[in-house]
């Protein structure tokens, strides 16, 4: 069994952030005004914008992936089951679909997807085999759904998973904690940010001299 | 929205059974073995050969989905993740990747996959869209793992997606019911077997006297 230390190292690891966009995250947006508590999202941005920063110090790689919404992606399977309540969400060139308190470095690559998983149909695989990553550090919104999701799917095309308790967010503390127990039960490795950072610091030979 | 009338329709439908299997469900199994509670599982399994009996006697599709584990698909992902990399469950001709208390007829595919959900490099999207079937219904075990991860892959690829919660099983009662829960707000439709067994009875009888 791989332990933490071999599971954040630089060259091979990356943390994906996941919808944390203003439609996720923020009282106004989409799911705070169709009555869902977006307060824990507030809340784990400042444990993941110094995860952010610890990482871009160690070397460590970044992607954003991004929801989008559009008619062209907006199955019938996709749109059904939502009668209307939600229709408004990250749709394209909105406020909504913006990032929110974090923001991607002009290196960092930035990943649009328009179901949950990240991996359905977008460039996630590529860009993830182009840059030799092995680990995913999983954070953002919400917890039980896309980074859940994605977490699935990236553990069942070989990555190996590190799932951020504190850097993550669900509209239910019940809901939270159950995608922690699926995650490290049967899918990989969860963790807090000072755990992740400290594993970090322990690597001086990889920081930058 | 779609009505379960629709959600169900035996020609545009089909029932994916997942890893109803001895390693999975028996007490003499890997999971049962390995300290996991089992009985949610083995009581599942006459709700399900009821609901498979309805499915064939209505035309619904019946595909089976068998995990099968062998050294050419255990990449260091998959089996470094666990405590033991050495315990296996589901190996290649062994009893415990046989099917428990069901089996597939000759006219029922069988798609066998290696990970956890059923979509994840295996035939199993070609035969739906063969099969033109735009619905699926999921069941098996277990709940929270092989189930929850095929559920959420087939929506993700545009299946409308009705999980049934008296033919699935997980080893611990608030997993299976979290997930169910999951299922019903983000990804699809849950109901019994019996709110799906009555509605193809009843579109069936619209249908005779039609």
């Amino acid at each position: 069994m791989r332990t933490l230390p071999e599971l954040i190292l630089p060259p091979k690891s990356a943390v994906i952030v996941v919808d944390v966009q203003n439609d996720f995250c923020r009282a106004e947006g989409a799911l705070g005004k169709a009555g869902e508590a977006t307060a824990a999202a507030l809340e784990m941005i400042p444990n993941l914008q110094r995860l952010l920063t610890a990482a871009r110090t160690a070397g460590t790689a970044v992607i954003f992936v991004r929801t989008i919404h559009e008619s062209v992606t907006d199955s019938a399977a996709w749109t059904w089951r939502m009668a209307g309540n939600v229709g408004g969400c990250c749709r394209k060139n909105t406020w909504g679909a913006e990032f929110t308190e974090v923001a991607p470095l002009p290196d960092e690559p930035v990943v649009i997807k328009h179901r949950y998983s990240a991996f359905i149909n977008t460039r996630l695989d590529s860009v993830l085999r182009t840059l030799k990553i092995e680990n995913l550090i999983m954070t953002g919104v919400s917890t039980n759904v896309c980074v859940e999701s994605t977490a699935r799917h990236g553990y069942m095309l070989d990555y190996n998973i590190v799932f951020m308790s504190d850097c993550t967010a669900a509209f239910s503390t019940a809901e939270h904690e159950m995608a922690l127990y699926n995650m490290r039960t049967h899918f990989g490795v969860v963790a807090t940010a000072d755990e992740v950072i400290a594993a970090w610091d322990a690597v001086p030979a990889l920081a930058p001299a | 929205m779609r009505s379960l009338t629709e959600l169900v329709a035996p020609s545009k439908t089909a029932i994916l059974v997942v890893d109803v299997q001895n390693d999975f469900c028996e007490p003499a199994g890997a999971a049962g073995k390995g300290g996991k509670d089992t009985a949610a599982a083995k009581a599942m399994i006459p709700v399900l050969q009821r609901f498979l009996a309805a499915a064939r006697e209505h035309g619904t599709n019946v595909i089976f989905i068998q995990t099968i584990h062998e050294p050419s698909t255990d990449s260091d992902a998959w089996v470094g993740r666990r405590a033991n990399p050495d315990a296996k469950n589901c190996l290649k001709g062994t009893w415990g990747a046989e099917f428990t208390g069901i089996a597939p007829r000759e006219s029922e595919p069988v798609v066998i996959k290696h990970r956890y959900s059923a979509f994840v490099n295996t035939r199993l999207d070609s035969v739906l869209r063969t099969l033109k079937v735009e619905n699926i219904i999921v069941l098996g075990v277990a709940t929270n793992v092989c189930v929850e991860s095929t559920a959420r892959h087939g929506f993700m690829l545009d299946y409308h997606t009705v999980f049934v919660s008296d033919c699935s099983a997980a080893y611990d009662q608030a997993a299976h019911d979290m997930t169910l829960r999951t299922h019903q707000k983000h990804f699809g439709h849950v109901v019994t077997s019996k709110d799906i067994i009555d509605t193809w009875a009843a579109t069936h009888s619209v249908a005779a006297t039609a």
